[in-house]
């Protein structure tokens, strides 16, 4: 039993490295003993560690994970939904919870999983799974694969960007949200959080879809030293003291290239030159997912 | 310049410009790593902190 949990987190971490969340049927993950404490989330990387830990230590007789979808997948369990007319979602991770882990805007449509209470655990384009307000899902049953046509960022190589003036519309849109406020899990016009802010900007100006997770972010495109980062490119560090994970997007400047983030300990979104904010930080690595046209 | 990956074993290259405190992935079991130090060289699996 041991082994094959310890196969079946490998395989899940081998679907993981394209940088895209698969999901994971976690409800069969339940320890009581305090070393687990998931139910019906993504497999993050920091969760694929926690099984990894506790098929070390705890084993019991628990199931293997299943693999219930990935975004390539053609698994047909999951039943279409359209997101109604309104606001953002915000998706949590608990059916019970407040913990916002991202929001999807209308429209679009999403993979629904389940339905428990007033939530349904939903998939959104971007890969996340999350519980949503089941009363903003109407049932859809489309013709084609409604993300059968939309881009995404791969490990390994940068995607072009099919707009020829998209880093330059990447940086006006970016620099007519300074001030804005950080949002935990926000990734809307109003309110990002620095990931969120990161694929909003990149999905509107490029039409390439960024995973929302930093962690997820940081394994797409190709990897750039720290002595080469150019606009465009996605540039990851640490704090100095509490060492959270921080990604901001650089951008083209008059006389010097600039990162734009979403800062969660000054409330806003800014943009500061890059040796700026590679000094305030502790640099830790930059990508570049998308081969810019006007680069 | 390689060294082995911690968690498989298999070599992984380490970019010439790579600093200290750069995260790496092992392009066969997806790991993150962090480069712990050049000289000597020294990789490790990476952590995330919890928010």
């Amino acid at each position: 039993m041991r082994e094959a949990l310890r196969v079946a987190v490998l395989d899940a971490r081998r679907q993981l490295a394209e940088g895209w969340p698969v999901v994971v049927d976690t409800t069969k993950w339940a320890w009581t003993d305090g070393a687990i404490s998931v139910s019906g989330g993504v497999l993050v990387r920091a969760q694929a560690r926690v099984y990894a830990d506790a098929i070390g230590s705890t084993v019991g007789e628990a199931p293997a994970p299943t693999i219930l979808s990935d975004l390539a997948s053609t698994w047909t369990e999951h039943r279409w939904a359209a997101l109604t007319p309104g606001d953002a979602i915000d998706l949590h991770r608990q059916a019970d919870g407040d913990d916002r882990q991202t929001q999807w805007s209308p429209p679009a449509h999403v993979r629904r999983f389940a339905v428990q209470a007033r939530r349904a655990l939903v998939q959104i384009p971007d890969g996340t799974l999350g519980w949503v307000d089941a009363e903003r899902l109407a049932d859809a049953a489309p013709d084609a694969d409604p993300w059968g046509d939309i881009a995404r960022a791969l490990a390994g190589t940068a995607v072009t960007a099919d707009r020829p003036t998209g880093l330059q519309d990447a940086a006006r849109r970016a620099r007519a949200r300074l001030g804005r406020p950080y949002l935990w899990g926000g990734n809307t016009e109003h309110a990002a959080d620095c990931s969120g802010l990161v694929q909003s900007l990149v999905w509107q100006a490029s039409g390439v879809l960024l995973p929302k997770h930093t962690g997820d972010q940081r394994r797409l495109g190709d990897r750039v030293g720290a002595g080469s980062i150019a606009p465009g490119d996605l540039v990851f560090v640490k704090g100095r003291n509490k060492g959270l994970s921080h990604v901001g997007l650089a951008l083209p400047a008059e006389e010097t290239t600039t990162v734009v983030h979403s800062c969660l300990t000054r409330n806003q979104v800014m943009e500061e030159p890059l040796s700026t904010f590679l000094e305030r930080y502790r640099f830790v690595g930059a990508r570049r997912p998308i081969a810019w046209r006007d680069a | 310049m390689t060294t082995p990956c911690p968690e498989c074993t298999t070599a992984v290259p380490i970019p010439a410009d790579a600093i200290e405190g750069e995260l790496l992935v092992c392009d066969h079991c997806a790991v993150e790593l962090e480069l712990v130090s050049r000289t000597p060289l020294r990789i490790e699996v990476f952590e995330e902190e919890e928010k």
